[in-house]
């Protein structure tokens, strides 16, 4: 017997990449107010958006993410003289890439200064819920070395 | 792995609630996390807590200790904190396993039990790879160069060396006053500009400032502590050490350029020419004969071009009125503008003033401008006031315009060789809101006019906050990299890894701080006194040699492995 390509169903994850200067400010809040999320999704906090290299994105997406979140700060607000322009075109070019290769680019949450209060963050994770719920799963072949080696990196 | 990890987990008196039942929480920690060992306490936040979760580290030799506990933003960093102070020597990371996991999922306890678990193991997984940054201290020459002698460069060097820090101040002039030099008197109070230089340059006399007049700053290298300026005056070029810059090179007024007939009719002067006039005027007013006087505010200003309100203007017209009022009190003089800006109590009683004297004001739309008369010379102002309708004819054989102040020219290479960014209109950006007059790069200061328009009292003001912001700075005489950033932890310095290098230089394109810099053998150097620890050089290195040892991509990976439930990850 060879191994099924289709994985049993397992529950949906998500990797969020919050900015430690907003939107994990508004995780915070949104934990202090008690709204109540799924748990499908775990906070990486990073010092700037700047700092997601498209490769991370890329690894959580074949390590089995469903989606990624990028959240950072107001474009003209980064506390890093402007790191997260450069950021923002950056991982918009890996949304097209995403599209490209057949795994939608929805399955990449950015947002730039809409995460800072409880509300918004708790927003945000609902919807990209809501969306990569609907989103079909994505083709196991663009993954053909999930079960391989795991070298380091 | 020799010693282990503990993971000590605060249930926070309890109010982790029924999404994070101890029983629970234990047995899924257990099973994601081997090896570890995991320990509860009542509440981290309590010094019994810590000493007994200090003491067990000790005794257990651990390398890292994951606490598992609130957010960072509430009690977190101070479990943290205290744990260090009781002389921990184990890695130590924070897992949120309150905020970011009980209160989120109170509906979903298999699922947060879950989640807490994978946040734990992620926190020991990034905490096992990551590095240290080295701390080293910096040496900070202790002189702080001024760049520009007004009233704002002017004060910032008197308040240096009135707080015993070497200073180098330098103008294009050749002595110091910057514009006040060609203004007669200032507003609100209409006091000699003299008066109010006068005090600047008795804190001038400290021999702990030199002035270089007719010097200018050519470029600028080195890093915070240690800056080397290049300095240009008529005789060639010279370089200065300095630990700090302030730069307040101030602005320019506009010229009429011809706007409103300036350029073929007598009598029709920019505010700055009725300056000159004004002044010899009040030295021998003998020879003063003015029998009407029309002032045209916002010329150049507020309009596509130049879409601000330069904020001196209106207050000057003022000043400049009631000077012509006081040398003649018949000359009639009226002010046509687009709003008078005169805000505060101080320009508000000026404005009141002025109308006591019986300058009038009459309020022009900008798409009907106010249109010069006259041949040869001026002899009138025809203006449609805007508040009645009316077109008026007003008599003038003196047109006044108001121009607004601009950015200098020369601050555009200026700015760019002290890292400082300039706003949409080229005025110089410190970082507003938090540290307006600090620039992105440590030591780098601006104040007064560079920044926006400001009258002189407001400059000198700047001037004194910057001059004490870079006294600070250097006080110690040293710098630590910690210190310099932004407020909270200190994420640490990047550094690249010179034999993984391939030396593309996307990590000198990238850093916003200047900090990545290609040295002159090729090879990519970063100044821990710059770099801020953003981590940006480390998402752009195609070779993974660039990182900041704290959030490095081998510890980010485990992380993002962890946070899929621990299966092993796939290397693309």
């Amino acid at each position: 017997m060879s191994e099924p390509t289709v994985p049993a169903p397992r529950p949906m994850r998500a990797v969020v990449f919050a900015c430690r200067w907003c939107a994990l400010l508004g995780a915070d809040r949104a934990g202090r107010e008690r709204l109540d999320l799924p748990p499908f999704f775990r906070v990486v906090p990073v010092e700037c958006a700047a700092a997601v290299e498209p490769d991370l994105v890329l690894r959580a997406l074949a390590d089995g993410a469903d989606g990624v979140a990028v959240l950072g700060c107001h474009l003209g607000g980064c506390r890093h003289n402007e790191a997260n322009r450069a950021a923002k075109v950056r991982l918009d070019l890996l949304g097209d890439l995403l599209d490209a290769v057949g795994l939608d680019r929805r399955r990449l949450l950015l947002s730039w200064g809409t995460a800072h209060e409880a509300a918004q963050f708790a927003g945000l994770v609902r919807d990209f819920a809501a969306v990569l719920e609907e989103l079909p799963a994505p083709d196991p072949g663009l993954f053909p070395l999930r079960q391989g080696s795991d070298a380091s990196c | 792995m020799s010693a282990r990890t503990v993971i000590a987990v605060c249930e926070c008196f309890g109010t982790l609630g029924r999404a994070l039942p101890r029983r629970d929480l234990e047995a899924g920690l257990s099973a994601r996390l081997a090896g570890a060992r995991i320990e509860f306490f009542p509440g981290l936040c309590r010094a019994g807590d810590l000493d007994r979760l200090a003491g067990l580290l000790a005794e257990e030799g651990a390398a890292a200790c994951v606490a598992a506990a609130c957010s960072p933003f509430a009690r977190g960093r101070e479990v943290l904190a205290g744990l260090e102070e009781r002389g921990c020597a184990a890695a130590l990371a924070l897992a949120d396993l309150r905020e970011g996991c009980a209160w989120l999922h109170a509906q979903d306890p298999a699922g947060a039990v879950a989640k807490a678990a994978d946040l734990a193991a992620m926190a020991r997984a990034g905490l096992e790879r990551r590095g240290r940054s080295p701390r080293a201290s910096l040496p900070a020459v202790q002189r702080v160069l001024v760049v520009g002698a007004g009233p704002a460069g002017m004060a910032a060097a008197g308040t240096l060396a009135g707080l015993g820090v070497p200073v180098t101040l330098v103008d294009r002039q050749d002595r110091p006053g910057g514009l006040l030099r060609q203004i007669g008197r200032l507003f609100p109070d209409n006091i000699p500009s003299q008066d109010f230089l006068a005090p600047l340059e008795e804190e001038l006399g400290n021999p702990l400032v030199s002035f270089l007049p007719k010097t200018t700053l050519a470029g600028l290298a080195g890093d915070p502590g240690r800056f080397r300026a290049r300095l240009a005056n008529g005789a060639g070029e010279s370089e200065l050490e300095a630990g700090a810059v302030v730069l307040a090179c101030g602005a320019m007024p506009v010229l009429p350029e011809g706007r409103y007939r300036a350029k073929d009719l007598a009598g029709v002067i920019s505010q700055m020419e009725l300056e000159t006039r004004l002044r010899r005027a009040e030295a021998e007013p003998a020879g003063w004969d003015l029998d009407a006087a029309v002032f045209i505010q916002c010329l150049a200003a507020r309009d596509a071009e130049r879409p601000y309100c330069s904020t001196v203007c209106c207050p000057t017209a003022l000043k400049n009125a009631l000077r012509l009022k006081a040398l003649r009190q018949d000359t009639a003089v009226s002010i046509l503008h687009r709003g008078v800006m005169a805000p505060g109590v101080a320009l508000e009683e000026l404005y009141r003033r002025a109308l006591a004297a019986g300058v009038r004001f009459y309020g022009f739309a900008p798409e009907s401008p106010p249109e010069v008369l006259g041949q040869g010379r001026a002899a009138g102002v025809q203006v449609r006031d805007a508040f009645s309708g009316r077109s008026l004819d007003l008599p003038a054989s003196l047109v006044v315009l108001s121009t607004p102040l601009k950015p200098q020219p020369a601050l555009e290479g200026m700015a760019r060789a002290l890292g400082l960014r300039l706003d949409s209109l080229g005025f110089a950006c410190g970082r507003e809101p938090v540290a307006p007059l600090a620039a992105a790069t440590p030591g780098i200061f601006v104040c007064g006019s560079a920044r926006w328009p400001v009258y002189a009292a407001q400059a000198a003001d700047q001037g004194r906050a910057a001059g004490i912001k870079a006294a600070a700075l250097l006080a110690s005489g040293e710098l630590d990299p910690a210190g310099l950033g932004l407020p909270g932890p200190w994420p640490g310095t990047s550094a690249v890894r010179s034999a993984a290098c391939s030396r593309c230089g996307q990590c000198v394109a990238i850093c916003p701080y200047n900090a990545c810099r290609r040295e002159a053998d090729g090879s990519i150097a970063v100044s821990a006194a710059r770099c801020r620890g953003c981590g940006a050089c480390a998402a752009v290195c195609p070779s993974g040699a660039a990182a900041v040892p704290e959030s490095n991509g081998p510890s980010l990976r485990a992380m993002l492995r962890e946070a899929m439930g621990g299966a092993p990850g796939v290397d693309l």
